[in-house]
């Protein structure tokens, strides 16, 4: 709190964030392992084998990279917030 | 990987006759499901760019947009390659020697069954439906004497033919083998007595 004001870190909304990307590298992991494990060795499979891995990590450097651009650091106030729609 | 050269319990002379999946109409509806969820919002979002980065510079709004949008997009990918490993690894393979179904239930569940070709007693092919006719694609049902034991294959092309391929397999096996573990054991038919 800061001078009787509640103080949000806006930095709580990375929690479930990276929480989904957790879940997100989990399961493209064993979406991968079922594919190289399981499937009829072919061209195709290695085509999508591919496609999945770097489309994967691709959109995840984006996301992070958009996640980047912001501070973090800064924290709002619930006054601040509620004062208008100009402050959101 | 598997190799249809090498099927798990391989026996010698057997080789792969068949190789199913289902039908590409699986295919196409995941594409445009793929479309609909993942590639038509970014178009709006780059159509409707000047308000997004609008969104995007406001001190609450954009971070939570931006984790919205990360959550959104990395979640639909991720589904869409679900399913389509799902399409892929559901198989259905038809030796010289037995039936093998291989089907893959979400990420967490894989099924493998195996039949020979003697103890199978009926084949059934059933299309019903306008996209399934027009198509042909439809669905193969494989019974044995038990019937608690039997193999669905969903959706596959020209299910017709596959039954065909399927009964001359079996007859070719009985002429090789003669019948299988399950017809020896079935039960002979009830005689009715009349009184």
């Amino acid at each position: 709190m800061q001078d009787g004001q509640i103080v949000i870190p806006l930095a709580i909304l990375l929690i479930p964030y990276l929480l989904f990307v957790l879940f997100y590298l989990l399961y493209c992991g064993l979406n991968l392992h079922n594919l190289v494990r399981y499937g009829i060795g072919s061209r195709l499979l290695w085509n999508i084998i591919i496609v999945f891995s770097v489309g994967s990590l691709g959109l995840l450097i984006a996301s992070m990279a958009l996640m980047a651009s912001f501070d973090w650091h800064q924290a709002l106030s619930l006054q601040e917030l509620f004062s208008g729609p100009a402050t959101l | 990987m598997m190799n249809l050269d090498h099927l798990p319990n391989q026996q010698k002379d057997e080789k792969a006759e068949l190789f199913l999946r289902r039908h590409w109409i699986a295919v196409v509806q995941l594409v445009f499901m793929f479309f609909l969820t993942f590639i038509l919002p970014i178009l709006l979002l780059f159509a409707f760019r000047e308000t997004v980065l609008d969104w995007l510079s406001r001190p609450l709004l954009g971070p939570v947009l931006a984790v919205l949008l990360s959550i959104y997009f990395l979640g639909m990918w991720v589904i869409s390659f679900v399913e389509l490993t799902d399409y892929y690894l559901d198989t259905w393979i038809v030796t010289n020697e037995r039936v093998i179904s291989i089907e893959q239930m979400g990420l967490f569940k894989r099924v493998a069954s195996e039949l020979h070709l003697a103890d199978i007693q009926d084949v059934t092919s059933e299309m019903s439906g306008v996209l399934e006719t027009l198509l042909s694609y439809g669905d193969v049902i494989v019974q044995t004497s038990s019937a608690a034991i039997k193999f669905h294959f969903k959706a596959i092309d020209n299910p017709e033919q596959v039954k065909h391929q399927i009964l001359r397999l079996v007859e070719q096996d009985r002429a090789r083998h003669g019948p299988g573990a399950m017809a020896r054991q079935a039960p002979p038919p009830v005689q009715e007595i009349k009184l």
